[in-house]
């Protein structure tokens, strides 16, 4: 029989203090939380069907996500992405070696899969001679700056930049205090 | 309604491998505190519901 719930960490709501976080409504109810304790997915269950059902949709839901890339010159990607509401241009420089491999695992891994709507990719092949690095003032492979289209300012439009990390706690944490700087902004 | 929850509880526990059919039930905390560092989703089973049916 497949291990369905191996992949996940389990919980018995049994109390009311659990009861409470989770906000449960009833009984014999599936909650599905991801790694930032957002539920994402929530179903009640009663036989051995629904319960393999709940595990594969939450899989689903909460899946690894291949990167979308925009084609084109960085550039002409900022610019159209001015439309965008409430996105950044994700420059991704990048080069052939194993650390920027693992850093795009990292960005298409399924905890940070969330941010991926909120971003318009580029990658940008890194070489530290190149106009593109010398404009942001990129050294090093992989980088990821998260510019803001609507800022004209090269340096002022990056609203923050991750160096030389390639670890999903990393990546994930980066995203998740640079948009909350940036919404933080926006709302000013 | 608290006779389904343990039919679930059970197919919970039926969903792992023959070898290990005991689920490792964690409190909820301590998922949280261990998913903040890798990620790994939650799930969590209302078994009895203190804030509304059953």
């Amino acid at each position: 029989m497949v291990k369905l719930n191996s992949g996940f960490y389990m919980v018995r709501c049994a109390d009311k203090a659990t009861s409470d976080k989770v906000k449960s409504d009833a009984i014999s109810t599936m909650i599905f939380l991801d790694g930032d304790g957002k539920e994402f997915h929530r179903t009640i269950v009663g036989t051995a069907d629904t319960v393999e059902a709940a595990f594969k949709k939450a899989s689903e839901l909460y899946s690894k996500k291949p990167i979308s890339w925009a084609s084109g010159e960085a550039s002409d990607v900022i610019s159209g992405a001015k439309g965008e509401a409430k996105k950044l241009v994700a420059l991704a420089f990048l080069d052939e070696k194993k650390d920027s491999e693992t850093f795009l695992s990292s960005l298409e891994d399924r905890w940070v899969a969330k941010y991926h709507e909120r971003m318009v990719f580029t990658k940008v092949a890194f070489d530290r001679n190149s106009e593109l690095c010398k404009k942001y003032n990129v050294t090093s492979a992989p980088t990821l700056l998260l510019v803001n289209p609507l800022q004209e300012d090269a340096k002022k439009s990056v609203v923050d930049s991750l160096v030389s990390k390639k670890e999903l706690l990393s990546v994930r944490n980066f995203l998740a205090k640079a948009f909350d700087k940036f919404d933080k902004a926006s709302k000013n | 309604m608290k006779k389904i929850a343990l039919l679930a509880l059970l197919a919970i526990g039926s969903t792992a491998s023959a070898r290990d059919s005991n689920v490792r039930w964690m409190k909820f905390d301590e998922a949280i505190a261990k998913s903040a560092t890798n990620g790994t989703p939650i799930c969590v089973f209302v078994s009895v519901n203190p804030n509304g049916s059953g």
